[in-house]
């Protein structure tokens, strides 16, 4: 059933994507309202699809490269057709809404795997890890993607050449806003994504962070952006260098999202987790790594002084087996 | 004409205008008939199809328009955007009349003679400074235009490097009109500055202007098209004249033998008398119908003439033509 709709998001994203690649090329209105219209009748059989499939599992299908590709891609779509509602930067959908459908793609190609997966990820808290990082990403590609619309627009205004393209994109103040809001609101939630991945990870694995490449990578890119967004708010960093930083950080977020489920796979423990602070092997498992932070009679001084763990689970804690055991 | 493709600057919009508001006049005093008015509708109409199909009123064919269009480009909007006017040269002027069309925000006017700024700053209600004060105001604008004689740079790029900084890299569009340059080009490189001089001006208008011929020639064959569409329904309008006289003809010739024949028949009722008309009128009616089709149906553009001379002869239309014969 999950897979109808998915077939069915699938049609409607390239459906969405030709008419917003027709709206860049034509500039007709009727074009980009019906590529929004198309757009969100795909995000709702992409919510169908996610829901039936997180039924199923019993929790957030992400488990996978496909299974996180199909999670990122309606984010992506929700938080773009929430970017279209408020700001008139039209020409993005001609970027995003093909990313979205070759995402879904993606997810339908690459093979869903059912197998060993780790009870951890069972958790409600893995479910607000996810979401909230996810949506993060996703904020923070749109301002990618306007970065790269904006270095297109500057360079014909800069160059005093004016072709195809000074024609159909929105004026550099627009796609710098754009930067800006991204930014503002992703950082935020990649941030709290993450805090709360490394706090589950400690809780339930002992370490905050397990110097995984692809915890690195993530890192890398939170700190691109943690430098672009104090440098927009202290010293006004603003237009082209805002655009190639946002740019940067995406390039490494493709990196991580992709390249570590493939090129690290052989050796990593996170094998075929995308952007979690979770190994799959539990750690005891794993090679020792010592833990750099803080130390265990610390951590334990903290947790407790924080009530810490629960003495009592409350009701949201993994009794449901919706949300974990 | 109203497609302005004849104007001495092609494709300006204001002819257009013109001609809608003379249509209006004539209309209002009633002197439009049927033929003036079908024709300027159908003449608005392809205009504005010229207009929105072959693109020719996009690009900017005059110096000030092409500054206001780069900024909206760079801005988004004008509106309450700070300009800074160096000199109060005459090109100057008309540019920061367009400007101030646009309804840009505050108007400061940097003139070495003080007396000469204040007068201009009384015309658009700004104000006025001194050249000295030149780096302080830059902190606050958003538009420069510069158009004083001075023979070295007003402006280096080592201090525009400086007053972005201080500025926080708001973006700075500045255009220099005067010859020779007031200021130096190498403030082009720096980020958020956008310089244009009159000479990059120049050729963008150069551009478009080419650009508009081009619309022009395909603009030129959209008009043919209709034109010969409307003289096709003019040419309709050829036959009416001949399908009335027809009518009428025949109308006289019933009530004429209708005449006689009443005389003939001595008294009848008033409905055997009805019951004659209608049997006469209708005789000639079914007589006719076919004529009348034939003359608005297959009336052919070359062969139309000679086909209602044909009618004309038959029906004997033109009697004080044949007479000599």
């Amino acid at each position: 059933m999950a897979q109808v709709f998915l077939s069915l998001t699938l049609l409607a994203y390239y459906g969405a994507s030709a008419l917003f690649i027709a709206y860049f090329l034509v500039q007709r209105e009727s074009f980009c309202r019906w590529g929004g219209w198309v757009l969100g009748a795909g995000l709702a059989c992409h919510s169908l699809a996610l829901i039936l499939a997180t039924w199923g599992l019993g929790r957030l299908p992400v488990a996978t490269l496909g299974g996180s590709l199909l999670v990122f891609s309606w984010t992506l779509v929700a938080a773009f057709l929430l970017l279209l509602w408020r700001f008139p930067i039209r020409v993005l959908g001609a970027l995003a809404a093909p990313l979205a459908a070759l995402m879904v793609s993606g997810g339908l190609i690459l093979p869903a795997g059912r197998g060993n997966v780790s009870p951890l990820l069972h958790s409600f808290w893995v479910l607000v890890h996810v979401v909230l990082a996810f949506m993060g990403i996703a904020a923070l590609t749109l301002a990618g993607l306007g970065g790269f619309l904006y270095l297109v627009q500057e360079r014909q205004i800069k160059g005093k050449k004016f072709g195809f393209f000074y024609r159909r994109l929105p004026s550099l103040e627009q796609l710098d806003a754009l930067n800006y809001w991204c930014l503002t609101l992703g950082f935020p939630l990649l941030t709290a994504g993450i805090i709360i991945g490394s706090l589950y990870a400690q809780y339930t694995l002992g370490s905050f962070f397990s110097f995984d490449p692809k915890e690195i990578l993530t890192l890398i890119a939170w700190l691109i952006y943690a430098v672009l967004l104090h440098e927009r708010l202290t010293v006004g960093w603003r237009g082209r260098r805002a655009a190639l930083l946002a740019l940067c950080g995406f390039g490494v977020l493709v990196i991580t999202f992709v390249g570590a489920s493939l090129w690290f796979a052989p050796w990593s423990p996170c094998r075929g987790y995308s952007l979690l602070f979770l190994p799959a092997i539990p750690r005891s498992t794993l090679r020792p790594w010592p833990t750099p932070f803080i130390s265990t009679g610390m951590r334990q001084r903290c947790a407790t002084s924080l009530g810490w763990p629960p003495a009592s689970t409350p009701w949201w804690w993994g009794s449901p087996r919706f949300w974990g055991r | 004409m109203a497609a302005s493709l004849d104007a001495l600057v092609v494709g300006e919009p204001q002819i257009l205008g013109q001609v809608k508001e003379a249509y209006r006049q004539a209309t209002k005093h009633h002197a439009t008939g049927a033929i003036l008015n079908r024709l300027l509708h159908k003449t608005f109409s392809v205009a504005k199809r010229v207009r929105t199909e072959t693109g020719i009123g996009d690009h900017a064919v005059n110096v000030s328009y092409a500054a206001v269009a780069l900024g909206k480009k760079i801005f988004g909007d004008l509106r309450g955007k700070n300009v800074l006017l160096l000199g109060a040269g005459e090109m100057a002027e008309l540019a920061l009349e367009h400007l101030k069309g646009q309804g840009v925000g505050q108007i400061i006017i940097a003139n070495r003679t003080l007396e000469r700024g204040l007068r201009l700053a009384q015309r658009f209600n700004g104000e006025a400074v001194s050249l000295e004060e030149l780096e302080i105001q830059l902190l606050t604008a958003d538009v420069l235009l510069s158009s004083t004689g001075s023979d070295a740079y007003l402006l280096s790029r080592e201090q525009m490097k400086t007053a972005m900084r201080r500025r926080r890299q708001r973006p700075l569009f500045m255009i220099d009109i005067g010859v020779p340059r007031d200021l130096d080009p190498k403030i082009n490189d720096l980020d958020n500055v956008y310089l244009y001089n009159i000479d990059d001006l120049k050729e963008v208008v150069e551009e478009n202007r080419e650009r508009r011929q081009e619309a022009a020639i395909q603009a030129e064959r959209l008009v043919a098209a209709e034109t010969l569409k409307f003289m096709d329904w003019l040419k309709t309008l050829e036959v009416y004249p001949t399908i009335i006289s027809l009518r009428q003809k025949a109308q006289a010739i019933c009530q004429a033998e209708l005449k006689k024949t009443l005389g003939n028949l001595g008294t009848l009722t008033p409905e055997q008398e009805q019951a004659l008309e209608i049997l006469t009128e209708s005789i000639t009616n079914k007589l006719l119908h076919d004529p009348i089709v034939f003359l608005k149906g297959n009336h052919h553009r070359k062969r139309g003439q000679a086909e209602l001379a044909l009618v004309r002869r038959l029906f004997n239309l033109d009697p004080e033509s044949t007479e000599p014969d």
